[in-house]
């Protein structure tokens, strides 16, 4: 940061500090507000125990405040995160949350109304230069010439980036090699299937070696093995070669395996941001605010029966119904708990299974969103 | 820099064999990419194609109607107007439009925003264009010159007006080739396409029967001086307006290329050391503005209370 002004010194100072009240009311908004008041005293956040873990370390990509408007639309409103080398972060966001707004502010392509965001410590405001320099960004489409091999797309880019003689052919080499394209490196793109083209373009974003890697929506239209194999590229990246992943998608389970913390946005804003584990407790806690935790039930027959009798027990609610398989939230500790299958069985109905419902990030997502359409 | 993972598999051709190595890396990225593809493309050989068999045509028309015994000086000038003619015909629309299209594909393609991503910078990006046209231009030239200087063997012709013919032939190419690829840079939208597209056939027959007429005019006066005196100043003038309109579309192409919507200009708050807002900058020529208090409030009106940044007693 060549010419950080001295807010921005300010507050690099503060981001690890600042705590969020997360038992208020959700959503909770993990960022600091512009007109920069003091940060909340309250329940550490995973994302500051990462600051703590990585004490002294800087992270290689870092939002702050970022705002964009179109207009009276806020596509993007007060964004913060950040997220070191060697990690994989999701950005988790329905349609229109300002996922791609985000992404292309921090790929230079356009500039943020305020707020900042730092790629290896440049600014892009600043320094979209160097910025270029240490970051590779996959658009959700990205453009195929008519015309043009695979090889040939990748010696363009690798031209384009100022690459010379041996040093050109060894970069086409390294990412023909990495992304196991060498097999079709005579096939003309235009012809390459979805999962070929795709990690064409993951390729192309590594021909230059970044430090920092933007992927917008890659596992968009692939087939489930295709989804499987550019998670395991892209787990090689982060874990082999240290690189900083930020990963947007909607394959909400895909992104739980792959990455090491998310941040779910919507119309503009981080509803939350830490690590998978804790986005999942999350939603816990949001369902014991609201009076249980969620179990199922599954009988042999009867299933309307269990569920008007269900109705009438005591800390049982929301009782939705299945077929076979009953969901419902109960808010007793495990005493009762035990005495409600007790009882169950005594008036006769044949319970095949009896268990907490597991958390997805799937159900996180669905309670942590509100659906907002701005 | 971090190495990738060493290669697991044996088998493997050698890239340092292949053709596509062998341009060289002080050319240009954009022109080797694209001569590439024309290499690969139809739509060129087809062209040509045509070119030359209308020359052949034409000549063959000729040499059956003239009566070259009787007249053969003004056989020689009819000649040579028609191949100048034949030539200006697929500068003028032609090779533009294939500029145009090179463009414009940046735009449509959405491949300009990762071009933008590399080092290329944009003069290299328009000057891969250019040479690109250059080299389209040049095999339309290669084809048709063969023709003019069988039409200066009839001896209607003195050599210094087939030149100066030549001359205003190649300065027309050169304007509509920057037209073809500065309407392209500015067609980042359906819409937009489309009107530069009749913008370009319009300037492109506005170029054409300028440029014909004038080469049609020096060929056909013997006297050289004569030639200068009004081919000369029909082009400066002709010249001044054309290259104003040029400059304009330029302007916009370029700023359409950088990203840049002139009709939204983009900027950027900052804080000062207490988190205020306090100025606008603008990225393209680092302008900058205080805020006033109104502006504030209508971007960053205050939070609402209860928001997370109230501290709250754990
Ligand atoms: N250039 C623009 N001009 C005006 N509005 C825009 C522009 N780009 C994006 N928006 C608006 O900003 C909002 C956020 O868009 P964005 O593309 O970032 O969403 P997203 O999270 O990427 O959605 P998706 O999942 O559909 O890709 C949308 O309401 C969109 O209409
Ligand atoms: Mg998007």
């Amino acid at each position: 940061m060549t010419d950080a002004t001295p807010d921005q010194e300010k507050m690099t100072d503060e981001v690890p500090a600042s705590a969020s009240d997360s038992t208020a009311d959700y959503p909770v908004v993990v960022t600091e507000e512009i007109n920069g008041q003091a940060p909340a005293e309250g329940e550490q956040l995973a994302a500051e125990e990462i600051a703590r873990d990585r004490a002294g370390e800087k992270p290689t990509l870092e939002i702050r405040n970022l705002h964009r408007f179109f207009g009276k639309l806020k596509a993007v409103n007060n964004v913060s995160f950040h997220t070191y080398a060697g990690q994989v972060m999701g950005f988790i966001g329905p349609n229109g949350a300002g996922k791609t707004t985000t992404m292309r502010i921090i790929a230079t392509l356009d500039l943020p109304t305020a707020g900042d965001a730092f790629v290896c410590g440049h600014s892009v405001v600043d320094d979209p230069e160097k910025v270029r320099r240490c970051l590779g960004f996959m658009p959700d489409s990205f453009g195929k010439y008519s015309n043009m091999d695979v090889v040939e797309y990748l010696d363009f880019f690798a031209r384009a980036y100022g690459f010379k003689g041996d040093e050109r052919r060894d970069a086409i080499d390294r990412v023909l090699v990495f992304t196991e394209l060498r097999k079709l490196a005579d096939k003309p793109i235009r012809t390459l299937s979805k999962g070929m083209s795709q990690r064409l373009g993951l390729g192309r974003t590594l021909i230059h070696d970044p430090q920092v890697l933007i992927l917008d929506e890659p596992a968009a239209g692939l087939d489930p093995r295709a989804r499987v194999e550019l998670r395991e590229l892209i787990h090689l990246l982060a874990t082999e070669m240290n690189k900083t992943v930020l990963i947007s998608s909607h394959i909400l389970t895909e992104l739980g395996e792959i990455c090491d913390s998310a941040a779910i946005i919507e119309a503009g804003q981080i509803l939350t941001h830490g690590t998978i584990e804790d986005l999942k407790r999350h939603r816990s806690r949001k369902t014991s605010a609201s009076g249980g935790i969620p179990l199922a039930v599954a009988v042999t027959s009867r299933s309307t029966e269990l569920r008007n009798w269900l109705l009438e027990q005591p800390f049982v609610s929301h009782v939705a119904p299945a077929a076979h398989r009953i969901v419902f939230e109960f808010a007793g500790d495990n005493t009762e708990r035990a005495n409600l299958l007790k009882r169950m069985i005594e008036n006769g109905f044949a319970v095949t299974e009896y268990a907490g419902k597991s958390e997805t990030l799937e159900d996180a997502f669905m309670s942590i969103t509100e659906g907002i359409v701005q | 820099m971090t190495p990738f993972p060493a290669d697991s598999a044996g088998e493997w051709f050698n890239l340092r064999s292949r053709a596509w190595t062998d341009f060289p890396d002080s050319w240009n990225p954009m022109l080797i990419r694209e001569i590439r593809r024309m290499l690969k493309g139809r739509a060129f050989a087809i062209t040509f194609l045509l070119l030359l068999l209308s020359c052949w045509a034409t000549s063959f028309f000729l040499v059956m109607s003239a009566d070259l015994a009787l007249d053969l000086i003004g056989a020689g000038r009819q000649f040579c107007s028609y191949f100048f003619v034949l030539l200006l015909l697929p500068n003028c629309f032609v090779v533009p439009l294939s500029m145009f299209a090179l463009a414009a594909e940046e735009h449509s393609e959405q491949t300009l925003e990762v071009l933008t991503l590399s080092t290329l910078r944009i003069g290299q990006i328009f000057s891969g264009f250019f040479w690109c046209g250059a080299l389209h231009a040049g095999i339309y030239y290669a084809a048709v010159v063969p023709f003019i200087c069988f039409s200066y063997l009839l001896r209607g012709v003195a050599l210094s007006n087939i030149l100066f013919a030549l001359v205003i032939a190649l300065l027309f190419t050169a304007y509509m080739m920057a037209c073809g690829m500065m309407l392209g840079a500015c067609s980042s939208g359906p819409i937009r396409k489309t009107f530069c597209v009749l913008v370009l056939v319009v300037m492109g027959a506005f170029a054409f029967s300028i440029s014909s007429t004038m080469a049609a005019a020096v060929v056909s006066t013997p006297s050289f001086l004569e030639v200068l005196s009004f081919a000369l100043p029909s082009l400066v003038c002709s010249g001044s307006i054309l290259v104003t309109i040029l400059l304009f579309i330029t302007g916009f192409g370029v700023g359409q290329f950088r990203l840049f919507d002139p009709l939204i200009a983009p900027y950027h708050v900052r804080l000062d050391e207490k988190g205020q807002v306090k100025r606008f900058s603008v990225r393209y020529g680092r302008i900058s503005v205080e805020l006033d208090e109104s502006l504030r409030k209508e971007y960053f009106p205050d939070p609402p209370p209860g928001t997370a940044t109230s501290p709250t007693p754990s």
